[in-house]
């Protein structure tokens, strides 16, 4: 497989990785999720990050803006940063338990980091070049064509969705639960209560 | 840096459907998948890496480096939010919190 075909692959995988763990644990394939998203990104980085040397050379090169490698390779350094960091930040803030300093910190500290990466840090000859990260707003306006298929194709997704929902038979409607049924469900939400809320 | 505007519309418009028809086969569910989702969005998916294919490659190519460019400013975009969240006093999940929701409502 080559280089481009890989991270092709890589990317597919990580898209169905996301769909599975959106699945919920009630399905099997969610338990595959974490894997799937692991082939994924070892398939989309693996090819440069093998090869650190030559990555290195090719990030302070002349050409580092074209190539697709090095633009992964940054891409990936700030998002997984970002990523890590919001993690940490929301773990770490009152919304879901006690605040806890240290984690918040430590989430900022990450996330000061993936924006230091993402708009000061620019794959090129000036590797720390804070006007080159100013620079790179104007060069990511050039993508708002390709935001506008996007938001067209968002669009068309809806629209098959809901045409398909529509021309679909309505569904008879569910049968109530049953005395067996009724008494498990009754079990699991006293447990619930009892457990949680005393 | 990117191609024409049509080409990058049209990149862009191709990785959305091929999105949907990765999501649609892949979280496929026997008689909870409608069969017609399924074939619409593999339609559109198939049209859509037709266009692709008709395009250069370096426009393909030049569109997604912009594409991932223009995903730089997400860490800008995201930390508002993120100071929201770290200056919030409220919890969610804060049982007393549960109880006092719980009285209000049982008192309306």
């Amino acid at each position: 497989m080559d280089v481009p075909a890989a991270r092709v692959a890589g990317a597919v995988f990580l898209l169905v990785s996301i769909s599975w763990n959106r699945m919920g644990p009630s399905d099997s394939r969610y338990k595959m999720a974490f894997v799937i998203a692991t082939v994924g990104i070892v398939l989309v980085l693996g090819p440069d990050i093998l090869s650190p040397s030559d990555l290195l050379d090719r990030f302070s090169g002349d050409d580092a803006s074209q190539d697709m490698g090095v633009i992964t390779v940054h891409f990936a350094a700030w998002a997984i940063l970002l990523s890590l960091g919001s993690m940490l930040t929301i773990r770490g803030s009152r919304v879901y338990g006690a605040i806890s300093p240290t984690t918040l910190i430590f989430g900022w500290l990450l996330v000061i980091s993936s924006i230091t990466v993402a708009m000061i840090f620019r794959p090129g000859p000036n590797l720390l070049d804070p006007m080159g990260g100013i620079f790179s707003i104007w060069a990511a306006l050039s993508a708002a064509p390709v935001i506008l298929g996007m938001i067209a194709g968002l669009i068309a997704s809806v629209a098959i969705v809901a045409w398909s929902e529509y021309s679909e038979p309505p569904l008879l409607p569910t049968p109530g639960l049953d005395d067996e049924e009724r008494l498990y469900v009754r079990e699991i939400v006293e447990n619930h209560l009892e457990g949680g809320l005393d | 840096m990117s191609g024409s505007p049509v080409e990058g519309f049209t990149v862009g418009f191709a990785i959305s459907l091929l999105w949907l028809m990765i999501h649609v086969l892949s979280t496929y569910r026997r008689g909870n998948t409608p069969g017609s989702l399924i074939a619409m969005s593999v339609i559109f998916s198939v049209a859509a890496l037709y266009l692709l294919a008709s395009m250069p490659h370096e426009s393909i190519s030049s569109s997604l480096r912009s594409l991932m460019y223009c995903f730089g400013l997400t860490p800008l975009i995201v930390t508002p939010f993120l100071v929201r969240i770290t200056a919030s006093v409220s919890n969610e999940f804060d049982l007393i919190a549960f109880r006092e929701a719980d009285s209000v409502s049982d008192s309306e």
